[in-house]
């Protein structure tokens, strides 16, 4: 952490004013970044205060700032932030000028309270805390202006509108926005608002890990939003009312083509935004049908494949061209790619299982079955292993509860998952283990393969050796440690390894100068998204290795913004928007710490689940989206936790 | 479902309410006013004007009550210093841009943010002398005039247009001091005045009729409206004898205060040039004047002649379905009784 | 209806709405329904062969071809019964028929419905399920149900559907016909109909025709009159020689115009009474200046039969004079003293109509209004009928079979064309053709084409084009609308200039003699 000459960002106030650098107290817990976009920030004003990092700023002329800024962003909702913050503006722009009287100053005072605590949503509510902290920590620079004694340091400010969902949102989708619209009954607008950057809202409203509602506010005071059913709900809707969505580009056509490969979230997303900015663009897909990991590895009766076909057929409206069936590589040569094609982008996920490095592995035991091939087969419709009645899946995560769950939907007689830590470790969804429970799978801690068993070339069982919990390791999680002498042999015809997927990367056969990793990743630049080769991209598992849904997206979002760069010979960097989201991630504008201090007595909306019972031997859909009514209750839960951030340089 | 109650306390009384019931009606129950100007009974909150806000005991921050549920044993206190505070500068930010124009105002003596000015207090807004106008008045339609600088954005307008006639037809342009409402899609609007009818203030007049008559110098006259079967409840406003006006009351009759544009505006027929004035009768092909009981009296003659040579079935009513039942009932009282057929229908079919 | 405006919508889980445009011509009725769906999550089917506004709140929109309204409602009972969602306690208890009906409805699998209607089968399985397996499910219809020469088979297929589901009696359900003018339920309950007395004692019945004429001290005739759907016929026959027809104009709303001018130029004689020189009136041997609503006192009865006050505002122009007052004029003439005063009038309609009876000036103006029946002055009024137990004793279920209409596009006539109001005019718009705020909007006669259709035959929005049908020709403009399917057009008969009943036919339903304004066939042509 660098010098701080003021904060009152954290609980703790800092005030290093007039002291020696060598006497400065150094704040704990306090992240803001010194630098934004190469420029040394002098102050940041924001939601929970100051942060000044220079002496000399004239704190007057930021609060000023800030509330043009304010101005900017405020939605014309209510009148405390509408108005308010427009007075204040202007009052502190006559106390910059030296105009302002001195019984000015209590206005900005009392209507600052008056704003912070009645207004509407958190933008009014937090845009004032800064200008109450001036007032009470810069009290001398107030009463100067008021006497007359201006200071201006004129420097540079910039905002930007933030909430803690948005920002911990991979594609920083305007959450509060369109559950607002929800709310008001506004559904069409609020799916319209989603796709200004999502155009799969059916699919992601499913299957999404949602950060956002690990960083929503409402969390504090009785249970997240369900921002992830809102989605679905919007999505639903204009499906079963109005059937697949059509669309319109936003740019007239161009002649110049981009080549995707992959069908799956990342590049369907960077489809969309390409073919929305007129671009021609073909995507070549190695499968029969569009989804990629989306299609393959989510069962059903978590996400309907029709769900991917008409979201995929709606991107398909705006001109862009799939050929499934076709694997680069083999089917058609990379280099014939970019012989045909302006740009490229890579985007071809994570479709192989990783190895367990245990014996018996290799020996192409009937019944030995990866967990990715165990997932494509299914969705196929077709039982993997019809002969094996008793399953054993090793692993901890989605892949591996999904298998389990396919399993008894198959029929299969027992199922049994074996994970090398405890429950409390499982990378897999809280909600994916315990509906896998009510199933009725049978969970085996601390637990880990040694030898898969085979004879007359089929497994009949697997070598199980216990396992115990040492040291943390890197991720922070301890690490298991095999008991020694604890082996014990499992009796079972199916075994399905779904510890992690690997990247196959025969796409790029034949292809020289584009870098990979050792972990078969391709390597791009975090700025440009480019890989080492000039007009090519890449996105999504590929470049991430195995990640979230949504994270496969944004990065297919930010690729097609670069191609478009590129393609019009533009420099090929982010937007300030997009260098504003990654300042506040790394600002976190969530405090799991917060105290709300309001009353508001409306649990969240449940969501209806078929039993157990009925759903474990059925592949439909177990979820039961929102109704209307439903939808606008949880919708109404939202706290809208607007705030402004703003760096002066 | 049987409901849940709730236990609360508000300013010390105890109150009992189900489950779900907000602040603000738990309130009206037990006869507590609190002050409000964006709520509207058939709209879902908005949450806007902040002057509902209320303080609950133990809780660090106020909550407004129109949007907030109840919880078991809260306390809620509706007037502090802080609520005052709150309240009194929501207010004095609303006539920063609204002009004190109740004297040429067509809203002058039934405007809510009038009625809280008052209740307030407040002669002055030392925040700063004026905002800069909005503009002139705009046409927001063309029976529906929009006074930019009297509207204070409650956006009861926008509500009732999405929420009531799923229209959605005029919605908040652009941010901040600078945000207003504008009609955003001119064809979904058709002037139904459903915005006209929620709008607290003078923001949104009718500008059908060119007499003005001040709320005073007029009659109203609670009515039925006269077009389809819903039996919409209206009131004319009557100036000397001609109706300047249809106006609707919230909550009263089948409609609740809704109208629709034959509703409310479609009430110019009745003074029109065509309107028939006097009894005619046709002479060699043309209409005559004539006196009343000169028409009269050659009906008479004359459906008793047709009578008398053909038999009472020969003559045929058509009644209607615009007349009122005591004329309807007459008129085939009369067939039936005196001309002697039951040759009566009238168009329910068509 | 069966269920009040409120009750049906807001208390209902599934609301069916079919041939009814409610948004135009029951706007704040539509209000409701959308409420409904938005705040209370009801699901709304729509059965409309246009894509009316509320289909965009509906869970589902069935689209048939025009006509065929008895096939798709057989179809939804042939889905109901055979997943057994069909209410047998409520069936056995208060209806009869239900094996013939269920004969009957058998034979309408939704795949055969599908060849009848074009409504795909899995759709109207779903609807049939989402209306089963409702706990209170309401039906809306207006004149999209009625106005077909099988209107009547239609209502009563409508009323089997609710039965045996039953959805008759209780909240949120019922089947409720929309009614299109302000009292043309009061009109009815009135007795002005040729064959019942006010409060619906037909005419033809002893008892009945002693007891009027006891109390009007005068003899009445026992024989039924004839419906107006039959004046045509009786001039042409020579029965009928004088029309007296009080606010009313034929001579744009009824069907087969060019036929109908011919037939009332031979009357002897006809006596109009009404507010303006209607094209009615332009036949008329006297006119007679009458009063509008604003310049009267009395009641109107809404749709929900409830009776509601009439306010004079104003004073009526020059010498015109109210209905009432006119009449008691006349009545005096022939000898007779008839009161003017309206509530007068309401007390004497208390006393022969039994559903009135409980109905005082007072108690409308106390209680925002009363709903009949009201047998006496302590009854509440009834916003539901039929609660606990069907009028009639026991609900007939009266098996149907579907009518196609009676006249088929063709080569000639390949269009079917198909009638209506819009949301600014009111029925032939004397009234809302003189108020500017509504012609601004709708200033002249527009017939609606799909896009498809206009493109074959080399139609722009806007367009002069004739239309035609074995009855006559109007010339309109188009307006491309996806609104209707292929091969649909849709008029609207305020405009007298372009009378859409010069086209259509007079094919009468048997039992209502409500003509078929939905479907006839015309052809179209560039002007």
């Amino acid at each position: 952490m660098a010098k701080v000459v003021f904060s009152s960002w954290t609980e703790e106030v800092i005030d290093n004013r007039g002291k020696s650098e060598s006497e400065y107290q150094v704040p704990e817990n306090l992240n803001i970044p010194d630098n934004f976009d190469g420029k040394d920030i002098k102050i940041f004003v924001g939601w929970n205060g100051i942060v000044l990092k220079e002496e000399g700023v004239s704190i007057v002329e930021a609060c000023w700032k800030y509330m043009e800024e304010a101005q900017k962003h405020s939605c014309g909702k209510c009148f405390l932030c509408r108005i308010g913050t427009k007075v204040l503006a202007d009052i502190l722009k006559k106390l910059v000028e030296g105009e302002a009287r001195e019984s000015e100053l209590e206005i900005v005072k009392k209507l600052s309270v008056s704003i912070k605590e009645g207004s509407r949503c958190n933008l009014g509510q937090t845009v004032t805390k800064p200008i109450l902290d001036a007032l009470e920590y810069f009290e001398d620079d107030f009463k100067n202006a008021v006497n007359g004694i201006v200071k201006k340091s004129n420097l540079n400010y910039m905002s930007q509108l933030t909430a803690p969902c948005m920002d911990a949102c991979p594609i920083h989708l305007p959450i509060p926005q369109y559950v607002e619209a929800i709310r008001e009954g506004r559904f069409q607008d609020s799916l319209d608002l989603i796709r200004t950057r999502l155009p799969l809202p059916g699919i992601v409203g499913r299957v999404c890990v949602k950060p956002c509602e690990d960083n929503c506010r409402r969390m504090l005071l009785d249970g997240p939003i369900a921002i992830k059913h809102l989605k679905r709900f919007v999505a639903d809707f204009e499906l079963n009312k109005k059937g697949v969505a059509k669309f319109t580009p936003l740019e007239g056509p161009k002649d110049k083509r981009v080549a995707i490969i992959g069908a799956g979230p990342a590049g369907l997303t960077a489809a969309y935004h390409l073919a929305l900015r007129g671009y021609k663009v073909k995507i070549f897909e190695r499968l029969g049908e569009p989804g990629g990991m989306a299609a393959v590895g989510i069962p059903d009766y978590r996400l309907p494949r029709d769900i991917i076909k008409k979201e995929t057929e709606a991107i398909q409206s705006l001109g862009v061209e799939i050929a499934y069936n076709t694997y680069v590589g083999k089917d058609i040569k990379f280099s014939e790619l970019e012989r045909d094609f302006d740009s490229i982008i890579i985007s071809i996920g994570a479709h192989s299982s990783s190895r367990m490095g245990v014996e018996g592995e290799d020996a192409g035991y009937k019944g030995f079955i990866p967990g990715v091939q165990y997932l494509l087969d299914i969705n196929n419709g077709k039982d993997p292993y019809p002969e094996g009645k008793r399953v054993v899946v090793v692993g901890g995560g989605n892949v591996a509860m999904d298998c389990v769950r396919c399993s008894l939907r198959l029929g299969k007689d027992e199922v049994i998952l074996v994970y090398r830590r405890t429950r409390s470790e499982m990378p897999a969804n809280i909600e994916e283990i315990e509906e896998a429970e009510e199933e009725g799978v049978k969970f085996m801690y601390l637990t880990n393969p040694t030898k898969i068993i085979g004879k007359d070339g089929k497994v009949v069982g697997i070598e199980l050796i216990k396992m115990e919990l040492g040291e943390p390791d890197e991720s922070g999680r301890r690490r298991p440690v095999p008991i020694e002498g604890s082996e014990f042999f499992l009796e079972c015809d199916i075994v399905v390894p779904a510890i992690g997927q690997a990247i196959d990367l025969s796409v790029l056969e034949g292809e020289e100068g584009i870098e990979v990793t050792r972990k078969n990743t391709i390597v791009i630049d975090t700025e440009t998204c480019m890989t080492s080769k000039k007009g090519v991209f890449a996105a999504g598992d590929v470049v991430t290795s195995p990640d979230a849904l949504i994270r496969a997206c944004a990065g297919g979002r930010r690729a097609a913004d670069r191609v478009d760069k590129y393609l019009k010979g533009e420099e090929v960097a982010p937007s300030l928007e997009e260098k504003f989201e990654d300042y506040f991630s790394k600002i976190k504008v969530f405090d799991p710490a917060e105290n709300i201090g309001i009353i508001d007595g409306r649990p969240r909306v449940p969501i209806k689940h078929m039993p157990p019972e009925e759903r474990k031997t059925s592949f439909v859909e177990y979820t039961q989206g929102y109704t209307i009514p439903e939808a606008r209750a949880e919708a109404d839960r939202c706290l809208k936790c607007y705030r402004v951030g703003m760096i002066g340089y | 479902m049987s409901e849940e109650l709730v236990k609360l306390k508000i300013d010390g009384q105890e109150v009992e309410v189900p489950r779900g019931t907000t602040i603000l009606q738990a309130a009206k129950k037990l006869g507590i006013r609190i002050p409000t100007m964006c709520y509207h009974e058939r709209l879902t909150p908005i949450g806007s004007c902040r002057m509902c806000m209320v303080e609950v005991k133990d809780y660090d921050h106020p909550v407004p009550a129109c949007m907030t549920p109840v919880e078991e044993d809260i306390e809620v206190i509706t007037d502090s210093d802080l609520l005052f505070e709150i309240r009194r500068n929501a207010l004095k930010l609303m006539l920063l841009n609204h002009p004190l124009d109740c004297p040429i105002c067509d809203k002058g003596g039934e405007c809510d943010l009038q009625d809280l000015v008052y209740e307030f207090q407040i002669d002055k807004v030392e925040f700063q002398e004026k905002l800069p106008n909005k503009g002139l008045p705009e046409y927001a339609t063309p029976f529906i005039r929009q006074w930019a600088d009297r509207c204070i954005m409650c956006l009861r307008c926008i509500t009732a247009c999405r929420e009531i006639t799923g229209r959605q037809a005029i919605d908040i342009v652009g941010k901040g001091w600078d945000a207003r409402v504008a009609v955003v899609d001119e064809e979904a609007c058709k002037s139904c005045g459903e915005c006209l009818f929620v709008c607290p203030t003078g923001a949104l007049t009718d500008k059908l009729c060119n007499i003005k008559g001040r709320l005073w110098t007029y009659n109203r006259v609670q009515t039925t409206c006269g077009y389809c079967g819903v039996g919409c409840q209206l009131e004319l406003n009557v100036y000397e004898n001609k109706v300047i006006k249809v106006t609707s009351k919230n909550g009263v009759g089948p409609n609740k205060g809704s109208l629709c544009i034959k509703g409310r505006f479609g009430y110019e027929f009745i003074h029109s040039e065509d309107r028939l004035t006097k009894p005619l009768i046709k002479k060699n092909g043309d209409f005559v004047e004539a006196s009343w009981d000169e028409a009269l009296t050659l009906i008479k003659d004359k459906l008793t002649e047709i009578k008398e040579k053909y038999g009472p079935d020969s003559i045929y009513g058509l009644t209607s379905a615009r007349a009122t039942n005591e004329e309807n009932y007459t008129f085939q009282k009369f067939f039936r009784s005196v001309i002697g057929t039951n040759n009566i229908d009238h168009c329910a079919r068509l | 209806m069966t269920n009040s405006i409120e009750d049906m919508t807001l208390k209902a889980e599934v609301i069916l709405v079919t041939g009814s445009n409610t948004s135009e011509c029951h706007p704040v009725i539509a209000n409701y329904v959308r409420e409904a769906v938005m705040k209370n999550g009801a699901k709304l089917i729509v059965v409309d062969p246009k894509r009316i506004d509320l289909v965009d709140y509906a869970e589902i929109w069935l689209q048939p071809k025009p006509g065929n309204n008895v096939a798709w409602i057989n179809g939804f009972m042939n889905v109901i019964i055979n997943n057994n969602l069909h209410d047998e306690e409520f069936i056995n208890e208060h209806t009869e028929g239900f094996e013939e009906l269920k004969k009957v409805v058998e034979r309408y699998t939704p795949e055969y419905v599908e060849e009848i209607t074009g409504i795909p089968a899995e759709k109207l399985e779903k609807a049939a399920k989402i209306y089963g397996e409702a706990k209170a499910a309401s039906i809306l219809y207006a004149m999209g149900i009625t106005q077909h020469s099988n209107g009547t088979d239609n209502v009563k297929s409508l009323a089997n559907l609710a039965m045996i589901t039953g959805n008759i009696g209780k909240e949120g359900a019922g089947v409720n016909p929309l009614r299109g003018q302000n009292n043309v339920q009061g009109a009815c309950d009135m007795g002005g109909l040729p064959n019942v007395y006010p409060g619906y004692q037909p005419v033809d019945n002893e008892e009945n025709c002693k007891k009027f004429s006891s109390e009007w001290g005068a003899s009445c005739n026992i024989n039924k009159g004839a419906p107006l759907t039959e004046i045509p016929n009786l001039v042409e026959e020579g029965k009928l020689k004088a029309l007296y027809i009080m606010g009313e104009n034929p001579l744009v709303s009824d069907p087969d115009l060019n036929h109908l001018k011919k037939c009332i130029e031979k009357l002897d004689f006809i006596v109009v009474q009404d507010i303006f020189m209607t094209e009615t009136a332009q036949y008329a041997d006297v006119v007679l200046p009458g009063a509008c609503f604003a310049e009267k006192d009395g009641t109107f009865t809404n749709t929900e039969r409830r009776v509601q006050r009439v306010r004079k505002a104003v004073n009526p122009p020059g010498e015109a004079k109210d209905d009432l007052t006119i009449l008691s004029m006349l009545a005096e003439k022939f000898g007779v003293k008839y009161s003017n005063n309206p509530e007068d009038v309401f007390e004497e309609i208390r006393k022969v109509t039994p559903q009135y009876a409980g109905i005082t000036y007072k108690r409308i103006e106390e209680n925002d209004g009363v709903c009949w029946p009201c047998p006496d002055e302590e009854h509440p009024g009834t916003p539901i009928l039929h609660v606990g137990k069907i009028a009639r004793g026991k609900g007939l279920l009266t098996p149907i079979e579907n009518k196609p209409p009676v006249e088929q596009p063709d080569e000639e006539y390949p269009f079917i064309l198909t009638t209506g109001r819009r949301y600014e005019h009111f029925h032939t718009a004397t009234m809302t053709r003189r108020a500017r705020a509504l012609n601004y909007y709708s200033p002249e006669p527009r017939l609606e084409i799909n896009p498809e259709d206009a493109k074959q035959l080399g139609i722009n929005d806007g367009d002069e084009i004739i239309v035609k049908s074995r009855r006559g020709e109007v010339k309109t403009k188009a307006m491309i609308s996806d609104r209707v399917s292929k091969g649909v057009v849709f008029g609207c008969f305020h405009f007298s200039e372009a009378a859409i009943n010069v086209l259509t036919l007079h094919a009468l339903d048997p039992v209502a003699k409500i003509p078929e304004y939905k479907v006839c066939a015309v052809r179209i042509e560039k002007a």
